[in-house]
């Protein structure tokens, strides 16, 4: 088998996952872009999306698609409900308490889910069929939701550069107080912000399901954390475009790596692969510090 | 133990498993202990699955609530790490719901094992995988790169080059994976006629479910842990056909008083039937509705059992005379038979089963003499599953 036949299951898979990486991690990098809060309950809220997946599809029949939809605005309500009762209350300019409170939040979410759903593993099937490219067989769902994750981060970026509220939220990232003088009401800047970037972060955890649907339980919000900060790290934090990129870049480095390292005889392939992942990050906080695509 | 956190599901079946007994043996006036009936008290503290506030409470245990004896908490990594403190106040420890040999490996003469180690997972579904195909060849193996799920590879691959085996693919992944997918490409390459997966509950499920995508039939499909929950089939139906894997105990694997008798031991404690009758009374108390017993509560049911036997020998609570007559002890439980290696402190009369799910119900297909069906051999293909087959 030549060399590209070899690697090509390996750079398709990592591409598709990359995707949902990148969807993932945008509701986090836009926060921080506008409001400066690192959300470190960012994976409660992947839960709480693939929750919403497994009892939409469960217990109503409603695929993950349809539910992606009722994910976004939930997770959008509870984002505007955080700006409200944890962020607006603690003041901005107190990150570490805002950070502290969000931790508490990360934990009462899982404890809820816990208490709620209960502690075990549970999952769903759904399947529409596959087709085979380049040595992978691909499921049409997690295809679709590849690209669905692409259009989203193209209409969010649009959103943001075409739209009044959008250019708003983008007039706050370059200078809050600039913003405040024209005219902009900077908190409903804050609180809308808020409420998008928690609603794409429910979302991705519907569109996660569509990659990992079993296993779905309390506690597996806790990677997702520390991936999606990597990720929104490595694309520039801020940055919609930026952290889809990364997503990717993620996604290709953990897939094609392990096939690197797997063929060059390496006991930890899998490890290694994460290795250069976190090596990647931190050569581009020490050599440009913005991330990929931010200036 | 740890009853929220990462092993929230397991950590609350053992403690019920405990309890369940802990009542039974109250509900008959208490245990024997010199001709006194003495009441048993289970005292509980949630870990939260974290190391720390496992070590500070087994501490706090031990030096405030001046406990006799200690169950050890659920999973290997937090069973490794409060056995030292056991060993250092000389609390006699009996390790439930773990399993890697390293707790066993540490010299520690106060901490004791009840069911097979870690190692020995995968030997009961190789043994049977060899015994039903003569001509079976070749083995992939892959695990979750963790304490305990290292220890069942690693036995897997040495007992199955025992058997003449020969373990073509022999793979780690993370302890989260998010994608199996490229170790799953690297098994398909490989094409083994019996593949391994030393897995927990999340990664077993994902294992399936990405073996399934990509087409990656063999002969026999074993997963560790995974596979011995109802929610294995909940969440993969279909999929989880024919799916095979060891369990230290099964509801229809029966232990009783007659085969005791049979075999000259002792009989001590409930059986299966009272077991199982007193679990669903403590889960629907404290969990809300009546489940059935499975193998984390009769493990962790077992290690109370032995510990109450061995007071009721010695007639003391002093864990030096206990472990004592444990060494000496030689006894049945529903669990199983109770025999201590003095080298190792394991029970080594305790054999593993194997189950495989065939028509949506888990049977026992190995050893054959517990058995209550036949294994499916060679297992259905990902096709004939997704069209709907099931195994009979």
């Amino acid at each position: 088998m030549d060399f590209f036949s070899q690697i090509s299951p390996f750079l398709l898979s990592g591409l598709l996952l990359g995707s949902i990486y990148g969807l993932s991690a945008t509701g986090l990098s836009l926060i921080f872009g506008v409001l400066k809060v690192a959300n470190i309950a960012h994976g409660a809220f992947i839960m709480l999306g693939a929750y919403v997946a497994y009892f939409a599809l469960t217990m109503w029949g409603v695929v993950p698609f349809v539910s992606a939809i009722l994910a976004l605005a939930l997770g959008g309500a509870l984002g505007y409900l955080v700006y409200v009762a944890v962020v607006k209350p603690l003041g901005l300019k107190n990150e570490l308490n805002i950070l502290v409170a969000l931790f508490a939040l990360f934990l009462l979410m899982a404890e809820a889910a816990r208490i709620l759903w209960g502690p075990d593993f549970v999952g769903y099937t759904w399947t529409i069929g596959s087709f085979s490219l380049g040595g992978l067989i691909i499921e049409y769902t997690k295809l679709a939701g590849a690209l669905l994750a692409l259009a989203i981060v193209i209409s969010l970026e649009v959103f943001l550069r075409k739209t009044y509220a959008g250019r708003a939220i983008r007039a706050v990232v370059q200078d809050s107080v600039g913003a405040q003088v024209v005219g902009i009401n900077v908190d409903r800047v804050y609180a809308l912000a808020a409420a998008v970037g928690i609603g794409i972060t429910t979302l991705a955890g519907v569109f996660i399901t569509l990659f990992i649907p079993v296993g779905i339980n309390p506690y597996m919000g806790g990677p997702y954390t520390l991936m999606g900060f990597v990720i929104a790290v490595l694309g520039g934090l801020g940055s919609i475009m930026g952290a889809y990129l990364a997503g990717l870049v993620f996604g290709l480095i953990t897939s094609v790596g392990y096939f690197a390292f797997s063929e060059l005889g390496f006991a930890e392939p899998s490890q290694m692969a994460l290795f250069i992942a976190f090596l990647m990050l931190l050569l581009i906080l020490l050599f440009k510090p913005t991330g990929l695509l931010r200036i | 133990m740890p009853i929220s956190g990462r092993y929230a599901a397991e950590g609350q079946y053992s403690l019920w498993g405990a309890l369940a007994v802990v009542n039974w043996i109250n509900d008959r006036g208490g245990l024997d202990c010199g001709g006194k009936k003495v009441r048993v008290r289970l005292v509980y503290r949630d870990s939260e699955s974290k190391l720390e506030l496992a070590q500070s409470l087994t501490e706090s245990l031990v030096t405030r609530d001046k406990v006799h004896f200690l169950l050890s908490p659920y999973g290997s990594d937090l069973a490794i790490g409060v056995s030292p403190i056991a060993e250092k106040y000389g609390v006699l420890m009996v390790v439930v719901g773990a399993a890697s040999d390293r707790i066993f490996q540490q010299g520690f003469k106060y901490v004791v094992g009840v069911a097979a180690v870690a190692s020995q997972y995968m030997w009961s579904v190789l043994d049977m995988a060899k015994a039903v195909d003569p001509n079976v060849k070749t083995v992939g193996i892959l695990y979750r790169d963790s304490e305990f799920n290292r220890m069942v590879a690693e036995g897997a691959k040495t007992h199955a080059e025992k058997l003449g085996l020969r373990v073509v693919v022999y793979e780690p992944y993370p302890a989260t994976p998010k994608d199996l997918t490229p170790q799953i490409l690297k098994v398909k390459a490989a094409n083994p006629d019996v593949l391994i997966v030393a897995s927990h509950f999340a990664d077993g499920q994902l294992a399936i479910r990405q073996m399934a995508e990509q087409k990656v039939d063999a002969k026999l499909i074993a997963l560790s842990v995974a596979p011995l929950v109802p929610e294995f089939y909940d969440a993969l139906k279909n999929l989880a056909e024919c799916v095979v894997g060891p369990s230290h105990w099964e509801p229809p694997v029966r232990y009783t008083p007659e085969l005791a008798r049979q075999k000259g031991v002792e009989w001590f404690g409930p059986t299966a039937e009272e077991f199982a009758q007193y679990f669903k009374r403590v889960s629907r108390e404290l969990g809300g509705k009546e489940i059935e017993p499975g193998y984390h509560a009769a493990w962790a049911a077992k290690g109370v059992l032995a510990i109450l036997y061995g007071v009721y020998k010695a007639a003391d609570v002093d864990s030096a005379k206990v472990l004592s007559e444990l060494g000496k002890a030689r006894f049945m439980t529903f669990f199983s038979e109770f025999k201590l290696d003095p080298a190792t402190n394991v029970n080594v009369a305790h054999s593993m089963v194997a189950i495989q799910w065939q028509n949506g119900e888990r049977v026992v297909i190995w050893p054959s003499e517990v058995a209550t069906a036949k294994l499916r051999y060679p297992s259905l293909t990902w096709d004939e599953k997704s069209a709907g087959k099931v195994c009979k």
